[in-house]
């Protein structure tokens, strides 16, 4: 990364090169830093974790409520939604970023007319002729009055719409595939056979509410494009993981409708994962738990560090320039990074003074505390100490990098077989915009598909070109494409696939 | 009276979900050597079948169970590896030995015979909750590693051989491709393998250079997955060698613990006078460290052999803690109580100090009306240790009290407090003068589910209000209670 390690650091400091020497080809012969901790648990950690998820969905409950008066006042709401339309025509950002509340009657014509159930009934049930795998899928449903409805299954596509349509949930989500059709759970089941949840795709939850102690453009709900950043790395990191290390090969990024993104892996050894399973490659992505990362780094760190601070994206010089680095993150890291004996860098006086100099400097960019640090370094005596030092602070940054953008993934959504993940083209109850498939370089802010905007362009209100309309379209067609491979690989019949390929 | 030659054919069934006729597993004794017991460490994949008598059946399961307790109690004291291994050798030696491969046959049956079935009744004794599958599976996959180190090299490498692992040598090829990155996994695997005084740059890359890997699918390492201590790529862990028994014993308690819980279902209910089912039960709860000795010394021992017998049991009542009065309450009652409400009983009385021969005397009196021999005798036998195995059972703790089935309308056994409304532990308490005051404050308890300190303080109003540890075994209150009336009733005459 020369540019960026090339630029002056004020004060003379340092530049923060961070990069093995790039001119030789990295081998093992690399010298290799003595400085790692002795210690490494072969024993997953058990601790429980908060269950960042259900805050999240009490969150938007409390929204929903303080803006109760507005559901009563739905039709108005409508009109000053499409004049909003209409008006901003010619600013289409503007227009995308608008956000409502779907009225019931804005959802019902969703679900009659434009959701693709066929297409998700295809991905789910994994071949053309419904099967258990579709047939003993758990659905839940979601309604304006926070009732939630588990259990809900379908016996074929049509009779999935046909139910959607008849309770009009505010959005639905979906669980995992049991040993029984999950709504004939009372009737079916005996002491032989009870109602277990057998397969799920491997999920992950990335939600940008996570960030909020590294990121400075926003906090809480709000987004921008600023630190939507954050969750390109993510979806660039956790694919080439699960793609690379694990060897799946069928996922899917769906945008969550707000702030967020879902992962699903269909691929069959992915989806009958057992909880232990699901909970070991959780565990294997996440560094939220670690103080100091084990050197040399594991090569999936050393591989997202190269993603994050040497790729030609520069998104750390991007979060560099748009972010800063807050300083309660960072006399925080510098105080655990502390803790270990082994990992000798600032002490409690210099911590003192570097907090210090932090707090009567305000105005301080994230670049101008990456290179102070230094100057707060404790000094000593020994030249070997102080050499010591030197490269444990380079050590921390390198692990700061990390530590900033890393995927802050939600744990407890991904362990579970029987956790529900709200479904692909649902539509956000709180925003109105509808879950489609994305990928790195998707603006929420701009390229969101609104269920308003969706229905104007159907009913040819949109005085603007068709876009919305374009981009559902696509969305379906991106996913029918990933559930064929899916079927693909199943090894459905090949006259079945051709079958299925024109519907 | 039931003759210890019967053999047991519902064994059999219980062990696994395998079937003799599919794996033609019913060897003769004398094909063993070549077949299930080739190895003198066993997996257990495949469960025994050959009949054996109750009390081999009864005696195998408690030596074995001896050993486990022996490595838990070791591990509560934090010894490491090293010490736990050197500590159980000798015992292991003397309960079950298991000799190498060069002695004679007929020993080395018997003795891999042993130590097959004793692992096989221990898994039905400890299928039945998640905690006694989690302890038998941790002493067990301990037992086993210290006995694989107790192997010659030829004999670890025939028995790595043996097993049926989907692991895979990978070749020089392989381990270039991946260099950087398996040296980067493995770097402090290696130098924490080595020891950290004899490990520099040099040593841990010509370690390196030298290390076989193997590729592994993730989900047999899921400890090596989590901690990201491997290499990954494409679904497979690349694994050092010298990390094998790290392997092995994973799948070894990974596999366990999946067997455990089958067993668990394909369990036949069995009968409440079952002979297995007092075994079984008895051998689960025995494994429960003691906490009433913990707690205080054994009161009973201070007392004279015959202070209590079956005649006093009842005037002694009023001294027992609520759960054990229940439990007397219904027995004058009914002149019966139900299984779980007899083994709570029972085992209280008996660490009360009762002989047998007072035990079964109580017991004959109050059931009225049965068959006693026939139906109840055998059980408190057992319980004494006078039939069957020799181990010597404790009374329940609070915990285990507390853990029992709850009870039906019918049924007495469980703790008081967690058992009974609000009002009917009021109108009790009413009952034994109690001022509101405190009868408040223990209700409060109660609804806050302290339970054990709703017990302490009736306790400390029964010993005139001075301050006591926290109930954890109800002997332990009893021991209290009723020492603390002698003491009374002592300093009045003198
Ligand atoms: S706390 Fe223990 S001794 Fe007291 S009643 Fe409950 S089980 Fe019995
Ligand atoms: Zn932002």
């Amino acid at each position: 990364m020369p540019s960026f390690a090339s630029e002056s650091a004020p004060e003379g400091g340092r530049s923060f090169g961070l990069n093995n020497d790039s001119s030789s080809p990295v081998k093992p012969q690399v010298e290799h830093r003595d400085t790692s901790p002795p210690e490494i648990s072969l024993i997953p950690s058990n601790e429980v974790l908060k269950n960042s998820r259900e805050e999240e969905e009490e969150e938007e409950k409390e929204e929903e409520k303080k803006s109760g008066d507005s559901i009563l006042l739905q039709d108005d709401n409508e009109n000053s939604a499409a004049t909003a339309t209409a008006d901003t025509a010619a600013d289409a950002d503007a227009a995308a970023t608008r956000s409502y509340k779907p009225s019931s009657s804005d959802m019902l014509y969703y679900y009659e007319r434009l959701l693709p159930f066929k297409s998700i009934f295809l991905w789910l049930n994994h071949s053309p002729v419904p099967n258990n795998d579709f047939i003993n899928r758990e659905f839940a449903f979601e309604f304006k009055s926070g009732a939630y409805q588990r259990y809900n299954s379908f016996s074929s596509y049509q009779d999935f719409k046909q139910q959607v349509v008849k309770s009009n949930p505010t959005r639905f989500e979906i669980g995992a595939i049991y040993t029984l059709p999950p709504n004939k759970r009372k009737v079916l089941s005996n002491s032989k056979n009870v109602l277990k949840p057998l397969e799920k795709e491997l999920v992950f939850d990335i939600d940008l509410t996570d960030y909020d102690e590294v990121r400075s453009c926003c906090s809480k709900t709000d987004i921008c494009e600023k630190c939507w950043m954050f969750i390109d790395i993510a979806i660039e990191i956790v694919e080439s993981g699960l793609k690379q290390d694990f060897g799946f090969k069928h996922l899917i990024w769906i945008f969550s409708g707000r702030r967020g993104i879902h992962c699903w892996v269909s691929d069959k050894n992915a989806r009958s994962l057992n909880d232990p399973q699901r909970r070991a490659i959780i565990e294997y992505f996440d560094i939220s738990k670690e103080n100091v990362l084990r050197k040399p780094y594991h090569p999936l760190l050393e591989k997202s560090f190269n993603i994050i601070y040497n790729n030609k994206k520069n998104y750390f010089e991007n979060f560099l320039k748009n972010q800063n680095i807050k300083n309660d993150f960072l006399i925080d890291k510098l105080k655990s990074y502390n803790t270990n004996e082994s990992q000798l860098l600032f002490n409690k006086q210099s911590i003192l003074e570097l907090s210090n100099y932090l707090e009567s400097n305000p105005n301080l960019s994230g670049f101008e505390k990456l290179s102070i640090l230094e100057k707060f370094l404790p000094q000593s005596k020994s030249n070997i100490n102080n050499k010591k030092l030197l490269q444990n602070l380079k050590d921390f940054k390198k692990d700061l990098v990390l530590f900033l953008l890393y995927p802050k993934l939600d744990l407890e959504v991904s362990k579970q077989t029987h956790h529900l993940l709200k479904s692909p083209f649902a539509v956000h109850p709180g925003t109105g915009n509808i879950s489609i498939p994305i990928h790195i370089g998707f603006n929420p802010l701009t390229s969101a598909l609104n269920l308003r905007d969706l229905i104007n362009a159907n009913e040819g209100l949109n005085k603007d070109n068709n876009t919305s309309l374009d981009l559902f379209q696509k969305s379906i067609a991106t996913f029918d494409d990933f559930a064929k491979s899916i079927i693909k690989d199943e090894g459905v019949k090949k006259r079945e696939a051709e079958d299925l390929l024109d519907f | 009276m039931f003759r210890q030659s019967k053999r047991i054919t519902s064994g059999r069934k219980n062990f696994d979900n395998y079937s003799a006729k599919d794996k033609n597993l019913y060897v003769q004794d004398g094909d063993l050597l070549s077949s299930v017991y080739s190895q003198r460490l066993n997996l257990y994949d495949i469960p025994p079948l050959n009949e054996i008598t109750l009390e081999e059946f009864e005696t195998w399961a408690i030596d074995r169970l001896k050993i486990l307790i022996e490595i838990e109690s070791c591990q509560l004291r934090g010894r490491n590896f090293k010490e736990i291994s050197a500590h159980l050798k000798p015992i292991l030696a003397k309960l079950l030995p298991l000799t190498s491969n060069s002695k004679d046959s007929s020993l080395l049956i018997s003795e891999r015979k042993k130590d097959h079935y004793s692992h096989f009744i221990l898994r039905l004794a400890f299928c039945r909750s998640e905690e006694l599958r989690a302890r038998f599976v941790k002493a067990e996959t301990i037992l086993f590693k210290i006995r694989y180190d107790l192997l010659s090299i030829q004999e670890q490498k025939n028995f790595v051989k043996s097993i049926d692992l989907p692991w895979q040598f990978i070749d020089n090829d392989e381990k270039l491709k991946f260099e950087k990155q398996l040296y980067d996994s493995c770097y402090n695997l290696i130098k924490l393998n080595l020891g950290a005084s004899n490990s520099n740059e040099e040593i841990i890359k010509k370690t390196f250079e030298n290390e076989i890997f193997l590729k592994v699918p993730f989900k047999y390492v899921l400890n090596l997955v989590s901690s990201r201590s491997v290499f990954i790529n494409d679904g497979y862990c690349y694994v050092p060698q010298f990390l094998q028994l790290n392997l092995i014993t994973s799948e070894f308690s990974q596999k366990l613990d999946e067997k455990l819980i089958l067993t668990m279902k394909t369990i036949p209910r069995l009968d409440e006078d079952d002979r297995l089912l007092p075994v079984l039960n008895n051998l689960s709860n025995g494994y429960v460290l003691d906490e009433f000795l913990t707690q205080k010394g054994s009161g009973s021992l201070n007392r004279d052999s015959d202070e209590l017998n079956a005649s006093n049991l009842n005037q002694v009542s009023e001294f027992m803690p609520l759960c054990m009065q229940n439990l007397m309450y219904g027995l004058k009652k009914h002149n019966h109580l139900k299984y779980n409400g007899r083994q709570q009983l029972g085992r209280f009385i008996k660490e009360l100090g009762l002989p047998l021969n007072e035990a079964l005397l109580f017991w004959k009196n109050s059931l009225k009306g049965l068959n006693f021999e026939k139906d109840y005798a055998y059980n408190i036998k057992h319980t004494y240790g006078a039939v069957g195995g020799r181990i010597k059972y404790r009374g329940m703790n609070c915990t285990n009290i507390m853990n029992q089935p709850k009870p039906h309308s019918s049924e007495y056994h469980g703790c008081f407090y967690k058992e009974n409304s609000i009002d009917d532990i009021f109108a009790k308490l009413k009952m034994m003068q109690m001022t509101d005051e405190q009868i408040n404050q223990i209700t409060d308890s109660v609804r806050e589910g302290k339970y054990q300190i709703a017990c302490t303080m009736v306790l400390e109003s029964k010993c005139g209000g001075k301050t006591m540890p926290i109930v954890t075994h109800p002997n332990f209150y009893f021991e209290e209670a009723y020492k603390y009336s002698k003491d009374v009733s002592a300093n009045k005459e003198s």
